[in-house]
């Protein structure tokens, strides 16, 4: 009577357990399945990897500056749940990102009420900037410079600033942003045009004299 | 400075326009990472991992409910377990009991069948056959059926309407007039 063979070891999926797999070389599609199949380490290799562009995205997008961690954070914690959802025919970064501005959104709901009148801010930093004997440095320059661009992508509409966000911070393409806000991509230029025209408008009387 | 966006058209087919110096400029500050973000790269991923653990029964609950597909019979089953459960406590009406145990339950002390008038308590209260008077229970039958009975006198005591009549004579009534009737029209005589 010949023995039986072993039964094959399933990894249960719910398990969070430390992968086996290289994750350097790996590609965001491979990441996707090792985190579904519930890799502890593909999860912190996917948080690695894209946390600063989910971050970033979130400081201009959200209007709750103490809140984008957070946003952050669950944003990744969404990702990692419904990681089996992820389409690797995307970039996994524009996959973040929408679930990312979709919380942005939630939340700016939730506290829209509680937040300041829009343009006081930027006034107050455009004129700070603007004395020549300020007495800053580069660095600090540079900061207020880009709290002030910060602070007038706030004034933005939501379309527009996610639009400019996307495309010329992130670098996605029109046909990816047009597919992640299920909209046109005439739609999406004008989103664009629109809040570059804006953002003109806005930034016109201080970021010259910094810039120069 | 290039004005270049007043002349944007928001056609799909028409190219985005380049972006100008000042539109570069604020550009490449939103494009510019923050220090920070490099820098506390580790501890934002050692935050998110905690969160997981933290969250780990919710992860591993919601995953399994994906796995189950539609709740709808679950809950319909357990809905029904429930009220079963319910109905057994009601019907038992001892909510302590779990379930049916009758090894619990004492046995009757005695293997007499019931309903014979030696066992039943209540046959002494009850008169019995050899006590029963039968003629008494005729009597007080008889009794309750017929009419009340009515005091009558006997013949010599009863007054008859001659006797009335001779009574008038040797007892006159007194002042009899007034038991006359006035007449209507007195002088038509």
């Amino acid at each position: 009577m010949q023995p039986k063979p072993d039964k094959p070891v399933i990894q249960p999926v719910t398990a969070i357990h430390a992968s086996q797999v290289p994750l350097d070389g790996a590609d965001d599609g491979m990441l996707a399945s090792l985190v579904a199949n519930g890799d502890r380490s593909a999860a912190a290799e996917l948080v690695r990897r894209h946390q600063a562009a989910v971050r970033g995205f979130l400081r201009v997008v959200c209007y709750d500056r103490s809140a984008t961690d957070d946003l952050a954070q669950e944003t990744f914690l969404r990702a990692i749940r419904y990681a089996e959802r992820y389409d690797p025919k995307y970039p996994m970064r524009g996959w973040l990102l929408t679930i990312a501005r979709r919380l942005s959104i939630n939340h700016g709901n939730k506290t829209r009420r509680r937040r300041p009148a829009a343009g006081v801010e930027l006034e107050r930093v455009v004129s700070d900037t603007a004395q020549p004997d300020a007495g800053l440095d580069e660095a600090e320059q540079q900061a207020l410079t880009k709290r002030m661009v910060a602070d007038a992508m706030q004034k933005l509409s939501e379309p527009q600033r996610i639009a400019i966000a996307l495309h010329y911070q992130q670098g996605l393409p029109l046909e990816e942003i047009a597919h992640r806000l299920a909209m046109p991509i005439g739609t999406v230029k004008s989103h664009l045009h629109r809040g570059r025209k804006r953002m003109k408008q806005l930034l016109q009387p201080g970021i010259e004299e910094v810039l120069s | 400075m290039n004005d270049s966006t007043n002349n944007q058209s928001d056609d799909a087919t028409t190219p985005l326009a380049p972006l100008n110096e000042h539109e570069q400029a604020w550009a490449g500050l939103l494009k510019h990472t923050d220090a920070d973000l490099l820098s506390d790269s580790d501890a934002f991923v050692d935050g998110v991992m905690d969160r997981l653990e933290r969250e780990r029964g919710v992860f591993v609950l919601a995953r399994v409910g994906r796995r189950l597909g539609d709740w709808k019979p679950l809950a319909a089953a357990a809905a029904v377990a429930m009220a079963a459960l319910l109905g057994w406590f009601v019907w038992t009406g001892d909510p302590d009991h779990t379930g049916p145990n009758l090894a619990e339950q004492t046995p009757p002390t005695t293997t007499k069948l019931p309903g014979t008038l030696k066992d039943n308590q209540h046959a002494d209260a009850r008169p019995r056959p050899e006590d029963i008077n039968v003629g008494q229970l005729i009597g007080d039958f008889s009794r309750s059926v017929t009419r009340p009975q009515v005091t009558v006198l006997p013949p010599e005591q009863t007054p008859n309407r001659l006797q009335k009549v001779l009574s008038l004579f040797e007892n006159p009534v007194q002042d009899a007039g007034r038991f006359i009737p006035q007449r209507a029209n007195p002088e038509r005589g």
